[in-house]
Formats: structure tokens, sequence, C-alpha cells
């Protein structure tokens, strides 16, 4: 590997950093190299001297604290210019609704994942309920005939088996839904926090 | 071969030695300290923010062949640090002799 794809490699793997600490190591290793040539090193060997790019890119990303990469992502890299407060404010009419909506659209995301469990198991229970009151009911018809009762208890048995098996794809279908919320929850996340570049 | 834990605690008062000796530079030091001790670039960098953060080295820049070098150069601090070390020998000494008696005559 050359210096260059060396220092562009790097700087891809380091792109959570605050600009300023990218410059910095990459300063670092380019003279390094650079005296290592002069050393009659070859480029590509001392290159090759630090070894894997990606664990040179890793202990680098380990050395920073956490704290820097979550403030590089939140804060802007220039910080406030007068210019953007002025436009903040003005334009807070604008951002904040949009800001609300787009709280308000996960928030009615959740509630309408919730509710979705909600009524699966509401429904499953219904089933249920149904079938064992169809169950009992069944004892009160022996007068009515004896094909009333098998009838009944036919029913009965049907409802009880919908519930089982509604049951079980219930539970399935709450589980996925449980993991959608939760990888929402990471993507929200992962607006703020990211580990590693891609 | 030293290990890891004691070899970390060294390295620090390696580098300021190797600036004591004289102002030098990232390379310079790893090649200076190599018959000693080993040392990677990755390594290195980390400690030579953390001296510096700490005063025990001052970084300057210096043209080189028509690029910069970072220098450094250590502080009037960074040599007490050294002194300490030193002061400290003899309790590593006694600690040595204590953990060679616990062998017997081996």
């Amino acid at each position: 590997m050359s210096k260059d794809t060396f220092l562009h490699q790097l700087r891809i793997r380091l792109s959570q950093l605050p600009e300023a600490e990218i410059e910095k190591r990459l300063d670092y290793y380019s003279e390094i190299i650079e005296d290592m040539k002069e050393d009659g090193i070859s480029e590509e060997e001392a290159v090759a001297s630090f070894g894997d790019i990606n664990a040179v890119a890793q202990q680098i990303m380990q050395d920073v604290p956490m704290a820097t990469l979550v403030k590089t992502k939140v804060k802007p890299k220039k910080g406030w210019t007068a210019t953007a407060i002025v436009i903040a404010i003005v334009g807070s009419p604008l951002w904040l609704t949009l800001f609300f909506a787009l709280a308000a659209v996960l928030c009615s995301v959740f509630v309408v994942i919730w509710a979705a469990i909600f009524c699966m198991f509401a429904a499953v229970a219904a089933l249920g309920i149904s079938g064992l009151f169809l169950l009992f009911k069944a004892f009160t018809l022996f007068s009515s005939g004896f094909s009333y009762v098998l009838f009944t208890v036919g029913a009965a048995f049907v409802l009880l088996g919908l519930c089982a098996l509604g049951f079980l794809f219930a539970k399935v279908v709450a589980s996925a839904l449980i993991r959608l919320i939760k990888w929402i929850f990471i993507q929200i996340k992962g607006l703020f926090i990211r580990k590693e570049a891609a | 071969m030293i290990n890891p834990q004691m070899k970390k605690g060294l390295l620090d008062v390696c580098i300021l030695s190797v600036l004591q000796r004289d102002d030098s530079y990232g390379y310079k030091i790893i090649k200076d300290l190599s018959d000693y001790i080993k040392l990677s670039e990755s390594t290195l960098y980390p400690i030579l923010r953390r001296l510096e953060t700490a005063g025990f080295l001052e970084v300057y820049s210096v043209e080189h062949r028509g690029r910069l070098r970072k220098m450094y150069r250590i502080t009037d601090s960074g040599t007490d640090q050294i002194r300490e070390f030193l002061d400290g020998w003899n309790e590593i000494e006694a600690i040595y002799q204590y953990i060679k008696e616990g062998m017997g005559n081996e």
C-alpha cells in the first residue's frame, strides 16, 4: 500500500473524529513514513510495518474518549457562528415544527405497534373466552337434545383450537414487532453515536 | 522479556530519557529505544500526547527537507520525573531481592 492510499484509508476509518484530531494523526503517520523512507526503507515496507490498517484505526479510536466521539456527532464541527444562530432562531417556526412533527410521528409509530400487539392478544383472548363459555354452555343444553350439545361442544373446541394457534402466531408476530421497535431505537441512537466508520 | 504491565510503566520514562539526551522526533525515538525496548508507532503517539498534556515535554516544529517535523523537548518537570524514577529504584531493588529470596537458592 502506498503512503497516500494508507493515509486516505486511515482518514476514512477515522471519519468519526474531530477534523483537527484526524489531521494530527495523519500528520504523525505521514511524518513517520517520510522518516522511514529517508532511512532507506521503501514506502510500501514502511506502511506494511504498521500492521493491519483496521487495527491501527481501532487503536486510535480506543485512545479517543467516547465523549469526544459523541460531541463531534452532535455539535457542528466549526461551532455556532453568529449567522448560524440567527438562522436557527429565525427558522425556529420551521424546524421546531418539523422537529415536533418528527417526534410525533415516531411516537405514533410506537403507539401503533404496541396497539397492534395488544389487539392481537385481545383477539386471541376473545377466542379463548368464548370457547370456554361455549364449553360450559353445552352442559345447560342437555334438555334441548344431544345434537345441540354435540354442536356446541364442537364449536367450543374449534374456538379453543383457534385460540391456541392464534396465541402461537401472536407470540411470533409480537416478538418480531418488539425487535422492530428495538431496531428503530438503535437507528435513532446511531444518529448520534457510530462506533466504526463503514 | 518484561511483562506488558511493567513495560507500560517503563515506556514513559524511557521516552523522557531519550529527550533528556537531546530533542528528538517520533521515528528517531522509536529507533533509539529499539535496542532496549520495542515500541510501535501506534503505541508511541498516545504516550507522547499524554506526556505533553502532563507537561513533561513540549512540542515544536522544524522544517526538514521541505516538510515539517514535530520535535519533542523535555521540560523541567519531565526531568524531575526521570529523577523520581531513579530515586524509586532502591525500592524496586528491595522488592526484587525479596522476590528472589522467596525462590530460595535457585
